[in-house]
This record gives C-alpha cells, sequence and structure tokens, in this order.
C-alpha cells in the first residue's frame, strides 16, 4: 500500500508543480522513466518471488535510470541519440512485459 | 567430419541476445542477495519498504508526471504556434486583398484622370487610344469578349504504362497557350491567371506554376479572340490533334468549348526595372 501511495503521490506532484525542465535534460526524461517503470515491475516480481531486497531495489533503479539516460547521452553525442533510444526502449519495453507477464502467472496463477 | 570442440552450441545460439533479454528479465541481484542471505553469509532483511524504497518510488512518479506534463505542454506550445501562425496568414492574406483592391481603384481613377487630361486635343485623343491599346496587349486591363474555354485534366491514377503517362506538365499547358495564340488569341487567363508577355508557365515538383503561383488541376484556359476563326484554327492544330490522342490513349482530360462572354482579369501591373521608352525627341519609336 505504502509504495502505491508513494506512486500516486510522485505523480501528482509531478503534475501539478509542473517544473520546467531544463531544455538540455528534456530527451532524456522520457527514457528515465522507462527505465524507472522498468526497475519498478523488477521490484514487484521480485516481491511476489518472495526475493525483494531494497538495496537492490534502489541501486538497480539508479543505476537503470543513469545508464538509460548516458546511453542516450552518448547516442546524441554521436549522431544517433535517436536510434539509441528507440534501442532502450525496445529492450527496457520487452523486460517490463516478461516482467509483467511473471507478475500475472503469480496473481492470477494463469 | 571434424568434432565440434568446446561447449556444444546452443540450438538457439543466434537469437541469444533476445532470449537472454527475457531470461534475465528480472534483475539478477535479487536472486544472488537472496541466495547469500539464505546462505547466512548477508543479515536478513529487515522492514520490507526502507525510507529509501519510499523516495524511489516518489522520484519514479515525480518524473512520470513531470513528463506526462511536458509532453502536454509542448503539445499546447505547438498548437498555440500553429493557430498564431493561421491567425498571422489569414491577416496578411486580407490585407493583400485590401492592397489589390485598392490597386484596382487607383489604375482606374489614374485611366479616368488621364482620358480627362489627354481628352482636350486631337494628338491627346491619338495618344489615349494608344494607350489603351497597349494596355490590352500588355493585360493590365481586365477585357471581356468571345472566346474559347479549353480544360486540361490529369488522367486517373495509375493510365499509361509509365509514371506520369497521364499527367499534365508545364510544357504541355505551354503547348495548349502557343497554339491559342497562334490560333489568333487576344487574351489568355489560366484559371483566372491572365497571361502577358512576361508569364512565365513552368513546374515546381508536381506543380504547374503560372506567374510563379501553383495552380491545382484541372487546368481552365480562357482565350477572347474571333470565335469563328479561333475554334477551327485551334481544332485543327498539331497541339490539339496531339491531345486527342492522348485523351484516347491515358484518358487525359481535354475539351474545348465555345463562350458568347468570357471575362478575364487584368494581371498585375508589370514593372520595368531598366528599360525606359524611347523618347520622340530621343529618337523616336
Amino acid at each position: 500500500m505504502i509504495p502505491a501511495i508513494a506512486l500516486v503521490l510522485g505523480v501528482v506532484l509531478g503534475l501539478v508543480l509542473n517544473p520546467t525542465v531544463p531544455t538540455g535534460l528534456q530527451p532524456y526524461l522520457p527514457i528515465a522513466v522507462v527505465a524507472a517503470l522498468d526497475a519498478l515491475f523488477g521490484a514487484v516480481r521480485a516481491q511476489l518471488d518472495g526475493i525483494f531486497d531494497d538495496r537492490v531495489f534502489v541501486v538497480s533503479f539508479v543505476s537503470n535510470v543513469l545508464v538509460a539516460a548516458l546511453v542516450v547521452f552518448l547516442g546524441d553525442q554521436l549522431g544517433v541519440g535517436g536510434q539509441l533510444s528507440t534501442g532502450v526502449v525496445v529492450v527496457l519495453g520487452i523486460r517490463i512485459f516478461t516482467n509483467a507477464a511473471a507478475i500475472r502467472r503469480h496473481l492470477f496463477h494463469a | 567430419m571434424v568434432e565440434p570442440r568446446g561447449p556444444a552450441r546452443r540450438p538457439d545460439g543466434s537469437m541469444s541476445l533476445l532470449v537472454d533479454m527475457s531470461a534475465a528479465a528480472l534483475d539478477p541481484s535479487y536472486a544472488e542477495v537472496a541466495e547469500r542471505r539464505a546462505r547466512g553469509e548477508l543479515p536478513p532483511a529487515r522492514g520490507r519498504f526502507h525510507g529509501r524504497v519510499v523516495a524511489a518510488l516518489v522520484a519514479a512518479g515525480l518524473a512520470t508526471g513531470i513528463a506526462a506534463a511536458q509532453v502536454r505542454r509542448d503539445a499546447e506550445v505547438a498548437d498555440d504556434v500553429r493557430r498564431s501562425l493561421v491567425a498571422d496568414v489569414e491577416r496578411r492574406t486580407q490585407a493583400t486583398d485590401a492592397l489589390a483592391d485598392r490597386a484596382a481603384d487607383l489604375r482606374s481613377e489614374v485611366s479616368a484622370v488621364r482620358a480627362a487630361a489627354l481628352g482636350a486635343d486631337a494628338a491627346g485623343q491619338a495618344l489615349a487610344e494608344r494607350v489603351a491599346l497597349l494596355e490590352l496587349v500588355t493585360g493590365t486591363v481586365p477585357v471581356r469578349g468571345p472566346g474559347l474555354r479549353v480544360s486540361l485534366d490529369d488522367a486517373e491514377e495509375g493510365a499509361g504504362t509509365e509514371p506520369g503517362d497521364g499527367r499534365v506538365f508545364d510544357r504541355d499547358v505551354q503547348d495548349v497557350v502557343n497554339a491559342l495564340w497562334a490560333a489568333g488569341a487576344e487574351a489568355i487567363a489560366i484559371n483566372g491567371q491572365r497571361l502577358t508577355s512576361r508569364t512565365a508557365i513552368r513546374s515546381a515538383g508536381e506543380a504547374v506554376l503560372v506567374d510563379l503561383r501553383p495552380l491545382a488541376p484541372p487546368y481552365r484556359l480562357e482565350a477572347v479572340g474571333d470565335v469563328d476563326a479561333m475554334e477551327p484554327a485551334f481544332v485543327d492544330s498539331p497541339t490539339a490533334r496531339r491531345f486527342q490522342t492522348w485523351t484516347s490513349l491515358y484518358g487525359l482530360g481535354f475539351d474545348v468549348q465555345r463562350a458568347e462572354e468570357l471575362r478575364l482579369p487584368a494581371a498585375p501591373e508589370p514593372v520595368s526595372r531598366v528599360a525606359v521608352p524611347l523618347t520622340p525627341s530621343g529618337g523616336g519609336t
């Protein structure tokens, strides 16, 4: 319950405060969100598997976001930022789908 | 046969990237830490949701919210820009129309004043007639009279064997215009654009431009002139025959009709930037 409330609180705060993102950071924000989503789904699956560990979650969350942003940043410097963003989204998307499927099997046994 | 050495190849070797991606979908560290806990190398897990987990979750939500708000705001900005551009275009178009109206008013005023000034004596009247004739042939005044209506249109999609077979190009329009002049046309307009001696008919991309304005098919050519002489001359011209062939071959639209009364607009005032007229004292015309 507490994690869900924390997540919703964050979303509402973000929408209400609506801070201006520096132009330089704007391309990386959506990628960071997808990376964070990946870490979140991984955490839910680990929780259901009974092996959740808060330290692992925080480390994977932070490193996921940073690495995803870094890869896109590098791509931008090399002129392939758009393609690399697509690559990152595809890889993270596949992981999110796989984890979501595992979560579904846990919850519905189907 | 050579026996393969080393570890046996996985049957899905070429797909290993995709397989690995789904197999390692869950961060392997979770399993590793759980194993070490079970072996007693790490202390057992504490309370389920530590403060930093909550902080990370709030951060994740915050990023999501900000990103969503950003996307929405960007869309709004783009929309605002588009709306202001549309308003700009409309305002400018209105201003241009108003200026064109004013130009037409001033032109008729100039004509009236000139007629009054020149009407005083015989020499003036001769000059006025000359001016009126020149205005007519240079296309600076609207004209009316009987004439021919020729319409050209692209064929339906997929006509002919090669792309472009059924399309009307700038050179086709040029051909028809030249044939009309040759048949005795005195004034021609295409889709309401009056042709003068300085009007260019050319193409840019797929569009045919007349006087640098893009026109859309069908192309309606209106030619004022002596219909009785013009119609047979034009219909018998090589250009018209060629178009009739193309109509039966490719389905190109080509139609010639007589009109009792055509009204052609004036062309924009021609501007002479370099040339100056020879004055009678300077050598005469």
